[in-house]
């Protein structure tokens, strides 16, 4: 179904969904400054925390809000078959790492309340947070407006049966999730083999757990493309070209991973001792992850 | 000998020239049409990918032509 095909009223509702999102983005973009303001008072003077923090809450309030108008606004996007590209895919991600942000900016805050001994990570974390949130906003933007314009031009594109950058956006969100993990991995390596800390269960199940948030955008695109396919009653996900490049990159990534496997246990080789315990698993998926991907990609996109 | 020169044999084609014949038309319209992706009918153009028997027919057809029309056996050492 094309954008003129559908019904008026999902037509107008999609408009005026686009409108509202539209509308607490440009608030939630402005209170962005307000943010920036607050943190560099409370970093000047920590007495004055309370009065600016109902702010800063608020600024979340709106957010949160406008988190759920993005997401109902995609879903009758898609549902309505209006064509928009890898930037709803991207919204996706930075949404997901903006609802992140939320509790971890909050969790900074209330440590800087504390008053702490040493807040420098807080306030790192909270620029981050600021990064994350303007690339959201930008990006969203963006896509809002791709969406209206579909959405009232009535574009005229038509609906391939086989998602082409679907396919290659899961790839990207592999690479980019993958190398995180392994940079996380390798971080957690460093440190607690200079701290000579002893693992315990919890150690290994925080650890985990860190890992299945960095690997959900990943399992995320790959349910909804899942979930696209079954709307769409689609048997074929995938063209025969595709289907090969998946069997080659599963064949590489089979035969690489066996070796990277043999190194590690080499390098290890009771050195790391506990560590390993603890990042093995991991650490095979990532490496596993990250050269299936990349081998996709380039087979793909060899031509 | 026969053996030697069919092995460095392989697969040209003339989609890029049908495509063009059939009102300049783009290969994300022809790869619309098959059912395929554009990259898989880039591939196809360039020589890089081969495609099942099922797709040249389905690619044959579309263009109104004979398999053989479209793809035929190149010397590996010549041009493609």
């Amino acid at each position: 179904m094309k954008p003129e095909d559908l019904p008026s009223k999902q037509n107008t509702e999609t408009q005026i969904i686009s409108l509202i999102t539209l509308i607490l983005l440009l608030i939630s973009f402005l209170w962005l400054f307000y943010k920036i303001y607050a943190y560099r008072e409370i970093s000047e003077s920590i007495s004055s925390f309370d009065s600016l923090y109902t702010g800063i809450a608020i600024g979340n309030f709106l957010k949160f809000i406008l988190l759920i108008f993005f997401g109902i606004l995609l879903y009758k996007a898609l549902k309505n078959n209006v064509i928009i590209n890898a930037l709803a895919y991207l919204v996706f991600i930075t949404g997901f790492f903006t609802i992140i942000c939320m509790f971890s900016d909050w969790a900074a805050l209330h440590d800087i309340f504390q008053e702490e001994p040493d807040t420098s990570n807080e306030w790192s974390f909270l620029k981050m947070g600021l990064i994350i949130n303007f690339i959201f906003y930008v990006i969203g933007f963006i896509t809002i407006i791709k969406i209206r314009r579909e959405v009232r031009t009535s574009l005229t594109k038509r609906k391939s049966l086989i998602d082409e950058t679907i396919f290659e956006v899961i790839q990207y969100i592999g690479i980019v999730c993958s190398s995180i993990g392994l940079g996380f991995i390798l971080f957690v390596c460093l440190v607690l083999s200079h701290n000579h800390h002893v693992i315990s269960k919890s150690d290994i199940v925080i650890l985990n757990l860190f890992c299945l948030v960095i690997f959900l955008p990943y399992i995320s695109i790959i349910l909804y493309w899942i979930i696209k396919l079954i709307r769409e009653k689609n048997p074929e996900p995938c063209d025969e070209k595709q289907i090969h490049d998946l069997s080659m990159a599963g064949l590489i990534t089979w035969l690489v991973s066996i070796p990277i496997v043999m190194i590690y246990f080499l390098i290890d080789n009771g050195r790391i001792g506990e560590i390993s315990k603890m990042v093995y698993l991991p650490l095979y998926l990532f490496a596993t992850l990250f050269i299936f991907s990349v081998s996709v990609l380039r087979n793909y996109k060899k031509a | 000998m026969l053996l030697h020169t069919l092995h460095r044999m392989n697969l040209g084609n003339n989609i890029r020239r049908c495509r063009f014949d059939k009102n300049e038309m783009s290969q994300e319209d022809l790869a619309d049409a098959i059912g395929v992706t554009r990259q898989t009918i880039h591939s196809i153009e360039k020589g890089k990918f081969i495609p099942s028997t099922l797709l040249a027919f389905k690619i044959a057809r579309y263009f109104e032509k004979n398999v053989e029309e479209i793809f035929f056996l190149v010397n590996d050492e010549t041009e493609r």
